[in-house]
């Protein structure tokens, strides 16, 4: 038999919507990403520490929400401030999250990308994209490299960085603003890699095809050449 | 061990996760057809703590063409 649950009174402690709308677009960034990821990965794997990370954020919410109805009381801290500490808290698992999918995202792509452009020559990248060497290579080792960056720091100080955030919600969210560009910056990239394939097919198919045609020229001006030094030597060598 | 009512638990901890290793993987696949969630999960397509990280690490230290 279901347990009736008996509701106690409400608490007067409301959660200003902006906490609610800084989560809510956090979670939905830190969702897309997770989403492409999964899309993006060459194993078709999954990767459970985004999840996790998703699951505490989650834990934070159920704990605020028990405090503002009044079935349980924040820890050591008035209850007010406690659920707001909460919202911080899980913003920070969010933000996690967000970082934990970014760095398997941006592998799988670099990953992606090194396989697309290995079988080509460096003529035929330079030819066929031209701000390869200049722009998108250098963009996407500097990419790699912060996203690395950040989640690595996240990792040295992995039980003290969700504190840190306390508090500091929208700086949070503006960081991720920042790194979601910068995710979909790599994206293009990519895109733009894979959609220049045809076209690096092309340029080495024809440049195969030149490079014979200029080995098959060379071969007859050489025999050509050996020949009339022959019939000279033959000549001036002749008895009269 | 007991079951403890839910209001016990609201503060509570959730465990920690443990690594993800490739033995942890092989059990769980012979639990997957009770699993109705993730399919990749279920099926236990998941990275090995290890082997993502040398795998990452292989993939940011190769130079790009």
């Amino acid at each position: 038999m279901r347990q009736k649950m008996t509701m106690p009174p409400h608490t007067e402690i409301v959660v200003p919507d902006e906490s609610w709308a800084r989560l809510v677009e956090i979670h939905n960034h830190a969702k897309s990403i997770f989403l492409l990821a999964e899309e993006f990965d060459s194993r078709s794997n999954d990767f459970i520490q985004p999840a996790m990370e998703l699951r505490h954020g989650l834990e934070h919410i159920v704990r605020a929400q028990a405090v503002i109805l009044g079935i349980s009381d924040g820890d050591d801290e008035p209850n007010a401030q406690y659920v707001l500490h909460s919202f911080d808290k899980a913003i920070g698992h969010e933000y996690r999250a967000f970082f934990d999918a970014a760095d398997w995202l941006s592998v799988s792509i670099r990953q992606r990308i090194n396989e697309t452009l290995e079988p080509y020559s460096h003529e035929c990248i330079e030819a066929v994209i031209t701000d390869y060497y200049p722009t998108l290579r250098p963009r996407v080792d500097r990419i790699c490299v912060e996203i690395a960056a950040i989640r690595g720091a996240k990792d040295v100080v992995r039980n003290t960085d969700i504190d840190a955030k306390v508090g500091k919600s929208e700086e949070t969210i503006a960081e991720i603003g920042t790194y979601r560009k910068i995710i979909d910056e790599l994206v293009s990239i990519s895109e733009r890699i894979q959609c220049s394939v045809p076209s690096l097919v092309d340029w080495t198919r024809k440049n195969r095809r030149s490079t014979f045609k200029g080995w098959i020229l060379g071969a007859l001006i050489g025999s050509t050449v050996t020949a009339i030094i022959t019939w000279v030597f033959r000549l001036g060598s002749a008895k009269p | 061990m007991k079951l403890k009512d839910w209001r016990d638990v609201l503060m509570t901890d959730l465990p920690e996760m443990s690594p993800v290793t490739q033995e942890v993987i092989d059990l769980a696949r012979t639990q997957g057809r009770r699993y109705r969630g993730s399919m990749r999960i279920s099926t236990c397509r998941v990275w090995p703590d290890e082997e993502y990280e040398k795998r990452r690490a292989k993939i940011l230290s190769t130079p790009l063409p």
